[in-house]
Order: structure tokens, then C-alpha cells, then sequence
């Protein structure tokens, strides 16, 4: 053995003895960190509603929305329609070029079922004209549609279309937007309805041959008319009928699940509002209040259910439209409507009939509809927020995404203190349910006590907030899945110890919170 | 055999480089030598109140249970500096060549790495690291003076040296391959139930982070070392002082590297719950932290002064025939956190073949302690040097650092 290898085989015994693996580096710390902060009243717990603020400082509650709502597409629809002509020479005769040599006036109808339709304006939609040329000279045709016009231009459009033959016409195709325009569908007389009235004017190519064209050699026109959408019509729109089962979604009740709640009293009004100027019936033949969670459903009692009611036409036109509403007052006097709320529906489903136009035409064609012209159903709630609850399950949902890896630095247990001034003169224990990717529940934090209510005077008014703290312990086995967690479910219960007696919530109402944490973190790397 | 000199070269840095406190001026063992193979590391840090058990895992791994840190806890002032390095050296020496024509002069070439580590941190720093806030909620926690280096660089070197005394110079390119260097000036931590408070002015500077290996390329540099070996008459006797001045020079870190400065004073009290509920928390979003603490970063060169090596002292003799001489000197490392150093010992050579040396030191990143050398020397071609600059170090989890050092010379021609 050299010299040398002796003296590399000493250096590789040296490197193997100081190549030893190393292992991670770990140790256990303790934080206390503030996590969060905030405020909690009324708008924060139920969304989608308006709280009016009473001149005594109490709350109402004031929601409305649509349960049916009748547009002018609902009651008729436009059908996508084409319109194809044939133009031809009525003799044989040589074509210069340059030279018109058809000119003619067509009409066609629109498919409109039940309706007469005298005037339409366009809100959206158009039409592809396409045109086939057999003629051995090229064509300038001209499409005109008289009564369709735009700032008092008609609509006309000019193609050039190649010269073709009898056996291989040739085609040229274009889109017009309809967009904006007003049509008058009484046809080239006056006196039609759902008409429309096109010009066309084919004249021969100047630049081309003079060219023999025959009775035969015909000019296929064709116009198609696509997703046209209206926002003004006038004529008459027919004897309709309109029965349905239409649901609302109450979103503003949507987190309160279960429990029981007494209302001390509730005005609501339904109101028909009626925007077209059509004269019309309608019979509200059944409101029902759904609470999913529970499956439980409350049928509203009331005079009017199952009543004709006459409704009359919407006044004005345009800008200075009225729509006519008729309102159907509903208390705790006239219905059950109290037992309809406390079962605290997050859906509303309303059965009803609506007639258009019962009497026939008896507007002579004079029905109007307006962009904002609308048939529907208004609930419209004002409620005084006095109440009580008991054991009321409230729930909200928040996305979350935690990412611990369990070879890294990791949160292995700890505690999360929530602290709270609480005005609310009832009881909030909220528990923390954590929701994996599919919705299914992988764990939860169970709170140590509630947030003690506020302590009502003897008008049953909360002038000082309680404060109060609970905890939630988190252990290791709830760190080992929380990486699995996609969302947490704040699960409430909302008590009064004093049930039934019921309170008014006042504006300055709310839960001023804290959230820290005492957590325990090993660091490793 | 260049190959294998490569191979062990890049393998070989695991065992680094060591406070060789027996300096010699040359080992006339080969001074008649043509080419000659050095191969040096060193490994070592030190600190002034933190106590090996407590490095140790950090440095091999492990589990730091409450006992280990109450006892470090417990030794820690309010400035606790440490330090320590790993490097690894080798190097050609020619003999044969007389560089310049001059019969004396011969040249070298060498290539090395060196990983080289300083800071300082507050007893408060490390508790709150090794405990966290929960401890201490309610009182402020100093953070002034908190600072941690990192640099890492290959260094090529060029150099020439008088084959007689060993006395020379060298000229190096360095090649940066990683620097962290993070210093808070002034700062503090309060806690209690309600808000985190944390006042803070400094900086941290590091190199592009997507380039990480030993390969990796961050900057450039160039540094010098110079040795001058000085033969005196002492006590009847010749001896040689030595003024060896090493890594005289800077790396420019190169325009990815980052650097983020702050002054501020950030409160928290916890995200808000609205912008929690609505998407807006900063929790989800770099830049509002950034915002909230007032941190700005740029991104561009940064030149650094790579920490130099002085050292002055009365080394070991090789020419000497007295068996027994004497060595002392003082040593300084230009970062704050390194204490100047003196040391002064013996150095034994009962038999040509062995050599012992020891020494007493004070100063460095640590305090007090002392080295060991052995020294086994072939008759004409091989030599091999193991030491310690910690003795007690070295060997109790109690020190507080520990060094490695071992020299490898021979032949190869």
C-alpha cells in the first residue's frame, strides 16, 4: 500500500466518524396570545334584515321580499321565430348591372300564444339574416323592417351577396342586435297584431355582366329571430291563468335551528302589487310557514285565504307608472301568525292563482307593460323585537383552513377563553362543531359555561352588561384531526332563564368579546 | 490521486476546523519535501452562558425537557453572546517550486469551507423561545441586543510562503453560499390577556433562499491572510512570534438577497372579527402583517466583512531541539461577539515521533478552559494533529463549547 492510499483511507475513516445522523430538535412552550375581538348585535345575527330603531330605543324588525313575482316574461314569451321569404322576378328578363330589379313588401307573425301584441320594445335579443343568391351576378339586397325602429330610424341592413347559381346559391349570413328597438307588430295596414313588416330591394352588382334572370331564379331570405327579450309591450295580453306553488327562502332566520321562541306580538302584510296595466284576479289559496331542520310546517289562518281578490290596473305609464297594490293585513289578532313565526320558518311557500285579463279584451287591446311593470306578492314583516326564547339554537358556519404539520412546529393542546359583556338579556352557550371537506363532523369544543345574560331591570330593560368567561379546552386527539377541518359550526343556544316572560331588545344590545388563547406549541425542526 | 484528494476534500467538511492555540512556524519534517498534502478542520463554538447540553440539541438533535432549560435558564445575563465555526481545509504545498526564483519562496494552493456562526441573545429572549409568553404575561421582556450571523463560503486560495520559517500570504476568491444576519437593537415584548406588544428596531438581511446546498451560488468575494513568522532570541534561545492575520476581506451578496428593516411599535389584540368573517383578516395575508409591523423590504447587494482571525503570540519552534517550550499569545475574531482572547501554554516533544501540548485560555465566545494537542509524526512523510481548545468542553455537557480540531500532512511526492 502506497503512501498515499494510506493516507485517503485515513481521511475516509475521519469523514465516516463525523457523518453521524442528527435527529430534530424539539421542546414544549406555553403562549398566551389574544386571538380575537369583536362585537355582536342583532345585525350580526341575523343577516338580510333591517332593524328600525323605535323613538323608546327598542327594535323592530322590518323585512320584505317577493314570494311570486310576474315579469313580462313569465306572462309571455317571444319564441325564437324565422321569417323566411322568397323573392323572385314575375317574368324573364335580362338584368343590367346596377340595376334594381326586385322590390317587395312581405309580412309575417310572430307566434305569440293568446296574446294580440301591437308594439314591442327590445331589451335584449336579435336576429341572423341569412341570404341565398342564385342569380349569375352578384346582389346588393336590402332588408328593411319598417316598423322596427331606433331613434326614429328604420332598421334596414345592406348586404352583398356573390353571384351563384341555381344548383349552388351562394350565402351570406349576418347578425343584427335587436337591442333598443321599439316594433310595431300591426303590420304594413295597421290594423294586425304580432305582425312584422320587411321590405327587400335586391339590385344586380354595377360591376358585373348583364345576366338573364328567370321567374324561377328565386332569392331565399331568411331571418332568425333569437332570444328576443321585451320590456314594453302594449296590445292585448290574453286570458291567462297563473297557478303555482312559489317558495322564499327567509335567509335572515336561516341559523336559528331549533328551540322554541314566544313573540309577544307581529304585523305583516302581504301585498299584491299588480304593475301591469292589465286588469286582474288573484286568489292566495294557501301560505305556509317550513322550519327544514325540524320538518315542521304551520299553515297560516286567515280570512282571506282562499278569497277572489279583484285587482285592478297599474296607473300612469312609463316613469310616472303606479303600480296598484292591494294589502293583506295579517296580526296576531286576525290569524295565527305568531305560532306561524315561533316556528321559525326559513322557508315561506305561498299556493295561489292569478288571472289575467278575467273580463276578456276589455281594454281594446290597450293592456301596457313597463320595464319595471311586475305582478307579485310582497311579505313585508315589521315585528317588535320583544321576545323570548327558550334553549333557541342558533348556528353559523365560517370556513376554516388549518395547516399543522405534525413534524413541525404544532399547537398540541391548549385552551380558548372566551370573555363577553353580554347585554342580551338571555343566556348564549355556544359550542364548536369542526366540519371535514364532506360536512361531517370530526370534532367539537364544548364550552366550559355561557355567556351570562344581562340582568333586566324591572321594566325588563338590561342597563349593564354581564361579563363572563368560558373555555374550551382543546386536547391532543382534537389537534390530530384538526388539519381535517374545512369548516366550524358555532352551534348557540340562546336561553332566557326567565321564559316565558318576554323582553325588548334594545339598539344598544350586544356582546362585546374576546377570544385568547393558552396554548401549548412544540417547536421542532 | 487528484480525484481522491477532491472526494476527501468535500467530505471531509463534517469535521471542520479548530483555534489551533500550538501555532508552528513549519515542520522541518518537510521542508525538504517536493509536494506536500495539508488537510486541516476545525470545529468549535462556544458561548458564554449556555452550557453543551443545551447546544447539544440543538446541534445533533433531541428532546429539550424543562429540566435543560431551567438550568440554562437560570446561568443566562442579559448579553449571552456565542459563536462557533466548522471549517475544512486543504491545501497543496510545493516544495520544489522556487516561486520567483527565489530558493526560499514556495507556493500553495488550497481550497476550504467555512460555516461560520455569531450572535447574542437576552435571558428574556431565550426564555421566551424556550417557555413562551405564558410565563411571563404582564411583565416586558427585552429583546435589545439580539443578533444572530450566519455565513457560509468556499474560499480558493493562492498563496506563496518561506520554506524555511513558514512565513506568507495568499490572496482568495470566495464563493458566498448562505448569510443570515438578522440584529435587534432595540426591542421588547409585553403580553397580558387583552395585547401583545412589540417594539422593535432592527434588521434581517438573508441570501436568495431558493439556492440552499453547498453548491449554491450567492456572492462573491475576495479576502487575504497573511502570516509572518518573526524568529527572536529568547532566553538563551531562538523562538518565533508570530502576527498571522486571517480572512481579511468581504463577500457581495448578490441581488436576491432580501432584507427587511423595521422600527415600530406593533400592538395586537387579535384579529377582528369582522374582517375575520369577511375575508379580510391579515391573518390570511402577507402584506398586512408586513403593513401592521411596519416592515420594509428591499431587495438587492449587500457587501459584508467576513470575520477576520488576528492572532499574536510565541508559537512552537520545529526547528527547536529543546523538548519542552513555552507558547502565548492573544487572539481576536472581529465580531461583536467575540471577547479577546489570551491563552498560554506548553508544548512537549519527548520523542520525534510525539508531541503533547496544553493551555490555559480565557476569552473567544466562551470564557475559560483549556486545550489539549497530541501530535504523531512519521518519520519524512506523514504527520497527523488532533486537539481541542475546550478541554472540559469537549468532554462535559457542563462547558460551555466544544472544538475538534484535526491536521492531516503528507506527502505525496
Amino acid at each position: 500500500m502506497t503512501k498515499s492510499v494510506k493516507l485517503i483511507l485515513l481521511f475516509l475513516i475521519l469523514f465516516s466518524l463525523g457523518s453521524c445522523k442528527k435527529e430534530r430538535t424539539s421542546w414544549d412552550t406555553e403562549w398566551a396570545v389574544p386571538l380575537a375581538y369583536g362585537t355582536l348585535d342583532l345585525n350580526d345575527m341575523i343577516q338580510d334584515s333591517i332593524f328600525a330603531v323605535n323613538p323608546d330605543s327598542t327594535l323592530n324588525l322590518i323585512y320584505t321580499g317577493n314570494i311570486v313575482d310576474l315579469n313580462f316574461d313569465s306572462i309571455f314569451k317571444i319564441p325564437d321565430t324565422i321569417l323566411r321569404e322568397k323573392i323572385a322576378l314575375s317574368i324573364n328578363l335580362d338584368v343590367p348591372p346596377g340595376t334594381s330589379f326586385i322590390n317587395q313588401v312581405e309580412e309575417r307573425q310572430f307566434d305569440i300564444e293568446g296574446a294580440q301584441i301591437k308594439e314591442l320594445g327590445i331589451k335584449s335579443g336579435g336576429a341572423t339574416i341569412t341570404v341565398k343568391n342564385p342569380i349569375a351576378t352578384g346582389v346588393y339586397l336590402t332588408l328593411t323592417l319598417p316598423g322596427v325602429q331606433k331613434q326614429g330610424s328604420n332598421l334596414s341592413v345592406t348586404a352583398f351577396v356573390p353571384a351563384g347559381s341555381s344548383a349552388n346559391p351562394a350565402t351570406f349570413s349576418l347578425d343584427v342586435d335587436f337591442t333598443g328597438y321599439m316594433m310595431d307588430l300591426r303590420g304594413a295596414n295597421g290594423n294586425s297584431w304580432n305582425t312584422i313588416t320587411s321590405v327587400f330591394d335586391a339590385t344586380s352588382d354595377p360591376n358585373g355582366d348583364t345576366v338573364f334572370v328567370t321567374n324561377q331564379d328565386s332569392i331565399t331570405i331568411e331571418v332568425a329571430f333569437q332570444d328576443i327579450l321585451p320590456d314594453y309591450g302594449r296590445g292585448y295580453f290574453g286570458n291567462q291563468i297563473f297557478s303555482a306553488q312559489d317558495t322564499i327562502d327567509l335567509e335572515f332566520m336561516r341559523n336559528f335551528v331549533s328551540g322554541s321562541i314566544l313573540i309577544d306580538s307581529v304585523n305583516m302584510n302581504l301585498n299584491i302589487r299588480n304593475g301591469l296595466v292589465v286588469i286582474a284576479t288573484g286568489v292566495v289559496n294557501q301560505l305556509t310557514s317550513i322550519n327544514t331542520n325540524y320538518g315542521n310546517t304551520v299553515n297560516l289562518n286567515h280570512s282571506i285565504l282562499g278569497q277572489n281578490i279583484n285587482i285592478n290596473p297599474a296607473s300612469g305609464a312609463w316613469s310616472t307608472l303606479s303600480p296598484f297594490i292591494y294589502p293583506i293585513n295579517i296580526n296576531s289578532g286576525n290569524s295565527n301568525i305568531q305560532s306561524f313565526l315561533q316556528n321559525l320558518p326559513d322557508k315561506l311557500i305561498m299556493d295561489y292563482n292569478f288571472q289575467i285579463n278575467p273580463l276578456g279584451n276589455v281594454s281594446g287591446g290597450n293592456d301596457y307593460f313597463y320595464p319595471q311593470s311586475e305582478l307579485a306578492v310582497e311579505l313585508e314583516l315589521n315585528m317588535p323585537t320583544r321576545f323570548s326564547t327558550s334553549h333557541l339554537y342558533f348556528i353559523d358556519t365560517f370556513n376554516l383552513e388549518i395547516n399543522q404539520n405534525p413534524e413541525s412546529t404544532r399547537i398540541t393542546n391548549g385552551e380558548l377563553i372566551l370573555s363577553g359583556d353580554n347585554y342580551f338579556p338571555f343566556d348564549l352557550h355556544a359550542n364548536l362543531i369542526f366540519l371535514d371537506d364532506q360536512g361531517m363532523a370530526i370534532d367539537t369544543l364544548f364550552a366550559s359555561g355561557s355567556l351570562v345574560a344581562g340582568i333586566p331591570d324591572f321594566n325588563g330593560k338590561v342597563n349593564m352588561p354581564t361579563f363572563s368567561e368560558v373555555s374550551y379546552l382543546v386536547d391532543q386527539n382534537f389537534m390530530q384531526v384538526i388539519d381535517k377541518a374545512k369548516s366550524i359550526v358555532v352551534w348557540a343556544d340562546v336561553n332566557n332563564t326567565n321564559h316565558p316572560l318576554a323582553y325588548d331588545l334594545y339598539d344598544y344590545y350586544s356582546i362585546q368579546f374576546k377570544i385568547r388563547s393558552n396554548i401549548g406549541l412544540k417547536v421542532e425542526f | 490521486m487528484r480525484s481522491y484528494l477532491i472526494i476527501i476534500a468535500f467530505f471531509s467538511f463534517g469535521l471542520s476546523n479548530a483555534q489551533l492555540y500550538h501555532g508552528f512556524a513549519i515542520d522541518s519534517n518537510f521542508q525538504d519535501k517536493k509536494l506536500v498534502i495539508d488537510f486541516q478542520t476545525e470545529d468549535y463554538y462556544g458561548t458564554l452562558n449556555i452550557q453543551n447540553i443545551m447546544i447539544d440539541r440543538f446541534a445533533f438533535g433531541g428532546y429539550i425537557d424543562q429540566h435543560t432549560k431551567d438550568l440554562t435558564s437560570h446561568k443566562l445575563t442579559q448579553n449571552n453572546r456565542l459563536g462557533g465555526e466548522t471549517y475544512s481545509q486543504i491545501t497543496f504545498y510545493d516544495y520544489k517550486t522556487n516561486l520567483f526564483k527565489k530558493e526560499r519562496l514556495g507556493y500553495y494552493l488550497g481550497i476550504g469551507y467555512r460555516n461560520y456562526v455569531n450572535g447574542n441573545i437576552t435571558q428574556d429572549v431565550f426564555n421566551l423561545a424556550m417557555y413562551g409568553n405564558a410565563p411571563y404575561l404582564n411583565q416586558e421582556l427585552n429583546l435589545n441586543n439580539t443578533r444572530l450571523q450566519n455565513l457560509a463560503y468556499w474560499k480558493l486560495n493562492f498563496g506563496f510562503f518561506d520554506k524555511k520559517y513558514g512565513s506568507g500570504g495568499n490572496i482568495s476568491f470566495l464563493y458566498g453560499n448562505r448569510f443570515i444576519k438578522g440584529e435587534l437593537e432595540n426591542g421588547s415584548f409585553y403580553a397580558n390577556d387583552e395585547i401583545v406588544n412589540l417594539k422593535g428596531n432592527g434588521q434581517v438581511s438573508f441570501s436568495d433562499g431558493s439556492k440552499n446546498g453547498l453548491g449554491a451560488f450567492n456572492g462573491w468575494g475576495v479576502s487575504v491572510d497573511f502570516n509572518w513568522n518573526i524568529p527572536i532570541n529568547w532566553f538563551k534561545t531562538k523562538a518565533i512570534i508570530q502576527l498571522k492575520a486571517e480572512n481579511i476581506g468581504f463577500i457581495s451578496w448578490n441581488k436576491g438577497t432580501t432584507t427587511y428593516a423595521v422600527d415600530s411599535t406593533y400592538s395586537f389584540y387579535g384579529f377582528d372579527f369582522s374582517d375575520i368573517i369577511n375575508g379580510n383578516s391579515a391573518l390570511n395575508n402577507e402584506t398586512d402583517w408586513m403593513d401592521s409591523l411596519n416592515v420594509k423590504e428591499t431587495k438587492g447587494n449587500v457587501m459584508t466583512w467576513i470575520p477576520a482571525r488576528i492572532t499574536f503570540a510565541k508559537v512552537i519552534d520545529q526547528f527547536s531541539e529543546r523538548k519542552l517550550q513555552s507558547t502565548f499569545g492573544v487572539r481576536m475574531i472581529t465580531t461583536r461577539d467575540y471577547f479577546p482572547q489570551i491563552f498560554a501554554g506548553v508544548y512537549y516533544r519527548p520523542v520525534n515521533w510525539f508531541a503533547v501540548g496544553a493551555t490555559l485560555r480565557y476569552g473567544g465566545f466562551d470564557s475559560f478552559d483549556g486545550g489539549l494537542r497530541l501530535d504523531f509524526m512519521a518519520k519524512d512523510f506523514f504527520a497527523i494533529s488532533i486537539s481541542t481548545a475546550s478541554v472540559y468542553g469537549t468532554f462535559s455537557n457542563k462547558g460551555y463549547g466544544r472544538s475538534i480540531n484535526v491536521g492531516i500532512r503528507g506527502t505525496i511526492k
